[in-house]
């Protein structure tokens, strides 16, 4: 089993649209109050907004496999971990570079970077258990994963719920055009990016299905 | 008591607190009109051009006020350049460095197990036994 056909030229675009995304923020215009740090933004944003994609994405393999059983929601929920773990650290990265000029302090125990950093633990906890778990482990991360996507709305909506100094998610609609283009070409890249990633990861637990096979088809 | 009530009865009366009115109505006036100029020197949206410009408004509690849009504009002042442009490079080198080493981590694994896949797949081809 290969990739795909489609793998190696979606991977070409995507990294032709990552070199040139620094272009395109570089041309964009500096945010009132902010100034150049804004620009962080449309790296941190993207990966912020795919972090709570693969946890969507984890969660909902996971209750497929508990309901079904079937392996491959599992590889999928197990591949989706680790991209949680990847945009999330990130997204947490980013973040507090862009905070510390725009607010003063790299961080803020607010609703919505507290509970994005629980989502990101809970990730990683979900890895450990694979991990280390040994036999059963599947289904105990599987309830992490249910615990990981239920935070996502929370995450979400906090910022416009709880008093917070973190950007409502009304900047995203009310971006001019000279914002939105970069910003948009970013969230493509990304999501691009994402699914490459996951494409690969998938195959890897694939990979080593087949492996473990033809392990028990030798002995 | 009398004469100081009568005082005041004529004073108020006289055309010296009507100047003074007017010069007080004139100075709220002028004052309206040159309140925001003089407050509005020190928003960070109209700090002229190579001046220093603070991050953000504050709120009543310290804090910087919560934004509900990104507004842009045309140039950023020059000192305010350098310091951001040390928090802006390690974001995006942070970016590309940890993508780059989970593709190369990824690819890595891939080839691993791949590698391995082929070498079983030798073993257990018809006519080879372990």
């Amino acid at each position: 089993m290969s990739m795909p056909k489609w793998f190696n030229p979606a991977a070409v675009l995507c990294a032709v649209m990552f070199a040139a995304s620094p272009l395109l923020i570089a041309n964009a215009p500096f945010e009132s109050t902010m100034g150049m740090v804004q620009k962080i933004s449309y790296y941190h944003m993207p990966s912020a907004w795919i972090f709570l994609i693969a946890a969507i994405i984890c969660g909902v393999a996971s209750v497929r496999f508990l309901f079904t059983g079937k392996a491959r929601h599992d590889r999928l929920a197990w591949a989706s971990a680790e991209l949680i773990v990847l945009f999330g650290a990130l997204a947490l990265v980013t973040g507090p570079l862009w905070a510390r000029k725009a607010w003063g302090t790299w961080w803020e125990w607010d609703v919505r970077l507290t509970s994005s950093l629980m989502g990101w633990m809970v990730s990683v906890a979900y890895l450990l258990v694979r991990k280390y778990g040994g036999p059963g482990s599947d289904k105990l991360a599987a309830g992490l994963a249910l615990f990981g996507m239920a935070n996502v709305p929370f995450i979400y909506i906090s910022v416009n719920y709880w008093r917070t100094i973190h950007p409502k998610t009304s900047v995203i609609p009310k971006l001019p055009l000279d914002m939105g283009i970069p910003f948009w070409f970013c969230v493509t890249t990304f999501l691009l990016l994402f699914v490459l990633l996951l494409r690969m990861r998938v195959r890897l637990e694939e990979q080593r299905a087949r492996l473990d096979a033809l392990h028990l088809a030798l002995d | 008591m009398r004469a100081l009530t009568r005082f005041i009865w004529h004073w108020t009366k006289s055309m010296r607190l009507t100047r003074l009115c007017s010069a007080v109505l004139l100075s709220a006036v002028l004052g309206s009109f040159c309140a925001p100029v003089v407050m509005a020197q020190g928003h960070p949206a109209n700090i002229p051009l190579g001046g220093v410009a603070p991050s953000t408004e504050t709120a009543p509690s310290g804090q910087p006020k919560q934004l509900d849009e990104f507004v842009p504009i045309d140039q950023l002042p020059q000192t305010e350049q350098i310091p951001a442009a040390n928090l802006l490079i390690p974001a995006y080198a942070f970016v590309w460095v940890a993508v780059l080493a989970y593709v190369i981590s990824l690819s890595r694994r891939l080839g691993a197990v791949e590698q391995d896949m082929q070498r079983l797949e030798k073993d257990i081809a018809p006519g080879k036994s372990r």
